[in-house]
């Protein structure tokens, strides 16, 4: 390949990283230094770490994304584990990703309906006399219904960590006398801890960015990191504020990847 | 494996785990034939909310629209992509390598919320008005990593030596490209293609923020943003829309047919 044609080559595609990949980013940064009426200032940041508002928001969403990681683990580990030991597991995965390729939304609409007050539910707890309940718009749909979502991002990671894993130190664990929890807890689970970094930086990072859920499911209850980021620039119009948050996000974002991350692994697009 | 008794409970919680998964699936598509027009009291099977899909001109442009952008936008990105693709496999020194690779992540890391308001920001600041063309652009921005990583590999794989002897025997660097580089890597590109052409159809986020006054009625998942949950609090009173935008389920399962592939 001659020095031309890679200049060629290289035109479009570094024209797009520095557009549309650093000069955002960088924007942003910008962007959080003015206020509301285009003036420089550093205040956007004293009112988010003097304000008990930010703060607590940013405890809160850290806190949701939290529990809605730890769900879909506790979910997802012996999901994946059960998976790896199926007959046609290339099959059990596929309609395991399946699903994500079905708009967010879509779901979301699905489980209005379900949880709603005269919903599917509800309908089914009425029966059993304990009914009706308020469920949407409370803490437990918004936790339920983003594990759902997240789910499968934290199946595929363990599922493939589990799969590397070498049969023989099973049969050896095994051989030795372990009894098949302590196979489990000594053996498995601590081989498999990569697929578990990788998942919990795939969900608990989109889990601190959600916000169209914490419309529809949480009722405008829960306000996560993205949340307020969304609300900031479409609603308040305050987008210097707005890119404060999205930088508090970013930094978060790179810290979790680099705690979580014991060699070189790339997590998700939010998609 | 030993145990019967731990198999079944074992495939009885995998059970579980499938039907919490695919059931608000076929939940939707369920209710989008029912006559009751509501999602919790199925009085009836009935095709009407999917003609009043075809009946609703504004849904239909909707859906047009999503469609011309997802094309352009992918056959764009793919341009770019698989450009930028070639130029990564080239680059020879090892840590520039790296530092393109890993910009070339940033966006797909990025949460969504995090590429709106950035690329937001970058529209008002160059002072491009919002609308078709802002979506495009940021369609193909987000598109364009995804071409690349699905192209990389293909070259890889690729024979070297195909290329230099092609080299040698006296081919110009066009044929070069047309005859050797990109019939090796077509797959790769057709898998790209059909990545960015559904992530612009599923896309509902960055597009939320860059359509400016087409608001909620612009692309693919804005399509549902546009339902009467947008509104904070309520608690459904226009149900009744719901299985009209249910009907948009199974039309959403096709299109997850088409990114299997």
């Amino acid at each position: 390949m001659t020095k031309n044609s890679r200049a060629f080559y290289s035109v479009p595609y570094m024209l797009w990283l520095g557009l549309f990949v650093l000069s955002p980013m960088l924007l942003i940064l910008y962007q959080s230094f003015f206020d509301i009426t285009g003036a420089f200032t550093f205040a956007n940041y004293a009112t988010y770490f003097t304000s008990g508002n930010y703060l607590r928001m940013t405890l809160n969403s850290f806190l949701y994304a939290f529990t809605i990681t730890l769900a879909t683990f506790l979910i997802s580990y012996p999901t994946a584990l059960f998976l790896s030991r199926t007959k046609n597991k290339q099959l059990w995965l596929s309609l395991i990703i399946l699903p994500t390729w079905i708009n967010l939304l879509l779901k979301a609409y699905a489980f209005i309906g379900l949880f709603s007050q005269s919903g599917t539910v509800n309908q089914f707890l009425s029966f059993m006399g304990i009914g009706p309940q308020q469920i949407l718009f409370t803490d437990f749909s918004f936790i339920f219904v983003a594990a759902y979502i997240e789910l499968p991002f934290m199946i595929l990671p363990i599922f493939n960590s589990i799969e590397e894993l070498k049969p023989s130190l099973i049969v050896a664990s095994e051989d030795l006398g372990a009894t098949r929890m302590q196979t489990l807890t000594r053996v498995i689970f601590p081989l498999t801890l990569s697929g578990v970094r990788s998942g919990f930086q795939a969900v608990f990072i989109p889990s601190l960015s959600l916000f169209m859920l914490t419309r529809l499911i949480g009722g405008n209850r829960v306000i996560t990191l993205g949340t307020a980021v969304e609300q900031h620039f479409l609603v308040t119009q305050n987008w210097g504020m707005g890119s404060t948050i999205g930088v508090i996000l970013i930094i978060s974002m790179i810290a979790i990847m680099s705690l979580t991350s014991d060699k070189k692994k790339k997590g998700r697009g939010s998609k | 494996m030993k145990g019967t008794a731990n198999t079944k409970w074992n495939n009885a919680f995998l059970g579980l785990v499938f039907t919490i998964l695919y059931l608000p699936i076929f939940y939707l598509i369920f209710y989008s034939f029912n006559a009751g027009g509501t999602m919790n009291d199925f009085t009836g099977f009935t095709w009407e909310h999917y003609q009043a899909v075809f009946e609703d001109t504004r849904l239909i442009g909707i859906v047009l629209n999503t469609f011309l952008v997802a094309l352009l936008s992918a056959l764009i990105a793919t341009a770019i992509g698989t450009m930028g693709a070639i130029f990564i496999y080239y680059t020879k020194k090892r840590n520039i390598k790296n530092t393109l690779l890993s910009l070339n992540n940033v966006l797909m890391v990025s949460p969504d919320v995090i590429i709106g308001a950035s690329l937001l920001i970058l529209f008002t600041m160059l002072g491009f008005s919002l609308g078709f063309s802002s979506v495009l652009l940021s369609h193909i921005a987000f598109s364009i990593p995804i071409v690349v990583l699905m192209v990389l590999p293909k070259l890889y794989e690729m024979n070297d030596s195909m290329i230099s002897a092609a080299q040698d025997l006296g081919a110009s660097s066009g044929q070069v490209f047309s005859r050797i580089l990109i019939p090796s890597i077509t797959p790769g590109i057709l898998s790209g293609f059909f990545m960015a052409f559904t992530y612009s159809l599923d896309d509902f986020a960055v597009t939320f923020f860059v359509d400016g006054e087409w608001l909620h009625h612009f692309s693919g998942g804005n399509l549902f943003a546009g339902a009467p949950w947008s509104q904070p609090g309520n608690q459904c009173p226009q149900c009744a829309d719901v299985p009209v935008y249910a009907a948009f389920g199974p039309w959403l399962l096709f299109h997850s047919t088409v990114r299997a592939q």
